[in-house]
């Protein structure tokens, strides 16, 4: 051995950058692990007995800098979900008697009254029940308009109060929060293999025995010591286990931070292959409060007499209409007259009796026939010609006469035509609604938005839904259905892709859906589309790399070309590369 | 007698999926742990355990053991 100053340098080289791995290696060895931590430093100590105390020292230089370099690109992969957990409320002010006090927020128990000052995180699901605040939800749902919260509205916990004072009645708490189950679902959606894994998973079964049983051989066959251990360091399969979920954990975390919440696995590669989006009308594409549009009065009679009528008819109604009526009488300062003697008629409309004696009434045209109401041909064009805009129209009478009409709407959601507009553009070539409504009310929508009347399907009863997406699947159609989760339940089971919407609302849409958007935005859905496909795509990217390069390796340690000092470092480089391509699932192509 | 707990541990240093995979073993061979998964693009353990029979320390304990420490826990509903 001829040990020259460089030798003795690269000795020291070794043993100072060894001695931490060798201190690895003895732990996990107490542990009964045979690590690749030993396999480095038997390697090494080997190295220098054959004299290549270089090759020691860049071995074990190399795996301390590849070991710190992959834990910091790994922490870095896994920011997006410990964001969430950072962002998880750890303390709650709850009521007791007069005093306030502070406690772990997973102290509280259902029905605490827990107060929220400013700068506090909201750390139950709950409802409020005295005060107004601003909050900003964006950790939850992802959007950055804050929330105004008075009496009675329905809070989520890891909300922000920014200003004002509430007081709100625990109702989920500690681990059943929505934001508990968020953070529990994006980590198990993060350990759903899909396909691709899946195949790598069954071939690692194998993979671990055969390369120690291949090193036994190479070396018996060699009887060269440094090929078989530099064969088994080589094919330690790192960057092959770590290929899927790194890019995984990246791209469903950062999703979930802007309140998307992409389910992992299989579902993924179903979502990609979506070529049909079949959205339910109300409540999805619409707002799903129906707003009166128009009060029109009928000669002799003034609007304030038409919603007044109107408003004391529908006083005692519990129909979805009747709320809208009496919303617009209070927008307007009209008070309802007082009435008696509520009659509802079903499929007609409601007749109720004023104080005065006079009959007021609500309805189609059919109520007026039965009530006797004469109806001009002009009134009825009035009704016609609104109802071809898609309004419900309801005609009010007074006293055995037509005084006016009331135009009720759905809107459509703000954003839900430029949503449907950059599907188109990503590629879903079809898009369906489907709807309980009228054909008419539903063709207006439609219209609106973009949707071709050969893809409306109005009048469907919950179970029609079902048949309507069998329907598009027996013809080929891969099918995404959107809805908000509760009453569009069977229908989203039936399609191969679930999107609910307003999940954060509904704990059971969140865990079914296979995308569960936290807030109501549709713009949500063309880029969770596209972002699933991006990490579909950086999950295989990883999986070829890693293959390729251990099959390249392999091959080179077995052909001599390749030692363990430069097999080392493209092995850890291959690790580096596929925790560096999942980083860049981070990053978000555009905001919305 | 049985307090049955889940919780998500959040931990730092596990860096290689072999480590992951052994963690996992001694988590899941504690006395006392009924379910423990480590879910290595996550980085966290995910046990369920029973506190009465081994309580939490014991298992930060073998997390430490194996080189890795605790950088936040989650606690879960049991029922799930």
């Amino acid at each position: 051995m001829n040990l020259s100053a460089v030798n003795w340098l690269m000795i020291a080289v070794a043993i100072a950058a060894g001695a931490p791995i060798a201190k690895e290696a003895v732990t996990k060895l107490r542990m009964r692990q045979f690590s690749i931590a030993l396999l480095v430093v038997l390697a090494s100590i080997g190295a220098v007995l054959i004299g290549e105390a270089w090759e020691a020292a860049v071995v074990t230089v190399l795996y301390v800098l590849g070991g710190w370099l992959e834990s910091r690109t790994l922490a870095r992969t896994r920011s997006a979900l410990k964001e969430l957990v950072d962002a998880m409320p750890r303390t709650a002010r709850v009521r007791r008697g007069d005093d306030i006090v502070e406690v772990s927020a997973y102290e509280v128990v259902r029905g605490d009254i827990v107060v929220v000052r400013p700068g506090d995180l909201v750390p139950v699901d709950g409802e409020v029940i005295s005060g107004s605040a601003s909050l900003d939800t964006s950790s939850v749902t992802g959007e950055s308009m804050p929330m105004e919260a008075g009496v009675g509205a329905r809070v989520t916990s890891g909300s922000v109060s920014l200003g004002g004072y509430l007081e709100i009645r625990a109702e989920q708490v500690g681990a059943d929060t929505t934001f508990s189950q968020l953070i529990y679902l994006v980590a198990e959606a993060g350990e759903q293999k899909p396909r691709v894994q899946r195949t790598l998973d069954r071939f690692a079964q194998w993979y671990t025995p055969s390369v120690i049983s291949a090193s036994a051989l190479v070396y018996l066959v060699s009887r060269d010591m440094h090929l078989a251990l530099t064969f088994l360091v080589i094919a330690c399969p790192g960057a092959l286990v770590a290929a899927a979920p790194v890019a995984m954990i990246a791209g469903l975390g950062s999703s979930a931070r802007r309140g998307v919440l992409i389910k992992g696995g299989e579902r993924l590669e179903r979502i990609v292959g979506i070529d049909t989006v079949a959205f339910d009308k109300t409540g999805t594409l619409t707002r799903g409060r129906p707003r009166v549009v128009a009060v029109e009065a009928f000669e002799g009679s003034s609007p304030q007499q038409v919603t007044a009528a109107a408003a004391s008819a529908e006083l005692r109604s519990e129909h979805h209409l009747a709320s809208a009526i009496l919303a617009r009488a209070e927008a307007d300062g009209v008070a309802p007259l007082p009435a008696h003697d509520w009659d509802l008629r079903p499929g007609q409309g409601v007749v109720a009796v004023t104080e005065d004696g006079r009959q007021a009434a609500v309805g189609n045209t059919a109520l007026m026939k039965a009530l006797g109401v004469a109806v001009s041909p002009e009134q009825l064009a009035a009704v016609e010609g609104r109802e071809a805009e898609g309004e419900t129209v309801a005609l009010v009478s007074l006293a055995d006469r037509a005084i006016g009409l009331i135009g009720i709407a759905d809107e459509p959601r703000p954003d839900a035509a430029q949503a449907i507009a950059a599907l188109r553009d990503a590629g879903i070539d079809r898009i369906v609604m489907l709807t309980g409504d009228n054909r008419r009310a539903a063709l207006h929508i439609g219209a609106a938005l973009g949707i071709h009347s050969d893809h409306i399907r109005a009048g469907l009863m919950p179970d029609e839904k079902v048949g309507a997406i069998r329907d598009l699947q027996a013809a080929g159609a891969r099918v995404a259905m959107v809805g908000d989760g509760i009453n569009d339940a069977p229908a989203l089971a039936m399609a191969d892709v679930s999107i609910a919407i307003g999940a954060s609302a509904t704990r059971a849409a969140m865990e079914a859906a296979d995308i569960a958007l936290m807030s109501n935005n549709l713009m949500r859905i063309p880029q969770a589309m596209s972002h699933s496909r991006r990490i579909l795509r950086v999950v295989r990217q990883n999986v070829a790399l890693a293959v390729g390069v251990v099959l390249f390796l392999l091959a080179g340690v077995l052909a001599g070309r390749v030692h363990l000092a430069s097999g080392m470092a493209v092995h850890e480089a291959s690790i580096l590369a596929v925790t560096l391509n999942g980083m860049r699932l981070l990053k978000q192509p555009r905001r919305g | 007698m049985s307090d049955i707990r889940r919780e998500m541990i959040m931990l730092s240093g596990l860096n290689c999926p072999t480590c992951a995979a052994k963690l996992e073993k001694a988590v899941q061979s504690t006395p006392g742990v009924t379910e423990a998964k480590v879910v290595f693009g996550a980085g966290s353990l995910n046990v369920e355990y029973d506190a009465t029979v081994v309580p939490y320390e014991r298992i930060a304990e073998v997390v430490s053991r194996m080189g890795m420490t605790v950088t936040a826990r989650v606690p879960g509903s049991a029922s799930r």
